[in-house]
């Protein structure tokens, strides 16, 4: 019978110093490669509640990105679940569009939930993915893009260039010169235009 | 475990605005996402429906806007698994979603709940880029250029 009550004690003492309720960690992160102004950039947003009961009344804002620098492609920036269940986790996607190019700091959001029914409201944050630089459409298309005009306008150059060098060159002032030193040339000359 | 959730309103003839967005840049984004947006209107004048969706056999909440009415529920997948073509989008509330689960659990056949309502999203697939580099058909083409010169080069002055 006494083994009975230290059990009940050590139960209601349990009760007591264990953390109970709801915890939920959030995490924000993007999901792109490359920042790219006037291009799509996705972020994502995912909360799991590692705690013991679930987390009610969810609700996810997220005013870090003035409407000025960044529009919004789809999805929305302050959202809310009724409930998370315990040992579960929800993931959030928007995809934005960013109008200026530069260095941004990317910073948190924030979670408000109640650990219990009727309890008091919690806020936290999610983590942030930190600065990060949005790279210019032109900077961009440098690297990326697939350069069509550059490469058409070079081989029909030097096709021109060849067809010359094959014709006799009595008639004009200039020697006839060699065909890979011709396309060097005019290689050198397209590509210092960019 | 018995909780007091709140009693989730029911929705009487649902009108949906729906919108879609999927990834089409696989270039500058490392992941496919896909998302529904949509604006749900009750006959019934009901407000907070609590709503859930399935996708292909994978469950997610759907959550709600600051407005009255906005929905929105989204997913992600790398690039591969993210095929083209239609991903139907079935929306449950509390009721149908219970029922869904309960003939997950007992391996019925789970095609047989009605959705509320369902979306179908068109995925078209995401650009990963050219299949060949163009620099690679530009230095391709330029050796075939070269090639015909030499040989009209050779014929004509042989």
């Amino acid at each position: 019978m006494r083994v009975l009550y230290v059990f009940a004690l050590l139960a209601l003492l349990g009760q007591g110093t264990g953390e109970e309720g709801a915890r939920l960690l959030a995490s924000k992160s993007l999901l792109n490669r490359y920042a790219v102004e006037g291009r799509d950039l996705t972020l994502q947003y995912n909360i799991y509640n590692v705690g013991t009961s679930a987390a009610l009344e969810v609700e996810l804002s997220d005013d870090s990105f003035p409407p000025e620098d960044f529009g919004i492609v789809s999805g929305m920036l302050n959202v809310k679940w009724d409930r998370i269940a315990p040992a579960s986790n929800v993931s959030h996607t928007v995809v934005l569009r960013p109008l200026k190019a530069g260095y941004f700091n990317f910073t948190s959001a924030s979670v408000s939930y109640l650990a219990q029914e009727g309890g008091h409201v919690v806020v936290g944050y999610t983590s942030a993915p930190g600065q990060g630089g949005i790279l210019a459409q032109r900077e961009f298309d440098r690297r990326f893009s697939p350069h069509y005009v550059n490469h058409s306008s070079f081989q029909t150059i030097g096709m021109v260039i060849v067809d010359f060098s094959q014709r006799p060159l009595t008639k004009l002032p200039v020697k006839s010169l060699d065909t890979t030193s011709f396309k060097g040339f005019s290689l050198f000359v397209l590509f210092s235009a960019l | 475990m018995t909780e007091n959730a709140k009693e989730g309103e029911s929705c009487s003839d649902p009108v949906i605005t729906p919108s879609a967005y999927t990834t089409s840049d696989a270039v500058i984004s490392s992941e496919s996402v896909f998302i529904v947006e949509l604006s749900l209107a009750c006959t019934n004048g009901a407000q907070s429906v609590a709503l859930y969706a399935d996708v292909n056999g994978r469950q997610f909440p759907v959550t709600r806007g600051q407005d009255v009415g906005k929905y929105q529920v989204s997913w992600s997948m790398p690039h591969k698994q993210a095929s083209s073509g239609t991903y139907q989008v079935k929306f449950f509330d509390e009721e149908s979603y219970s029922s869904l689960r309960k003939a997950q659990r007992n391996n019925e056949d789970s095609d047989s709940i009605q959705p509320l309502f369902s979306v179908n999203v068109d995925h078209r697939g995401a650009w990963n880029g050219p299949w060949v580099a163009t620099e690679v058909m530009a230095v391709l083409i330029g050796i075939l250029l070269y090639y015909l010169a030499f040989n009209a080069k050779s014929t004509i002055q042989a």
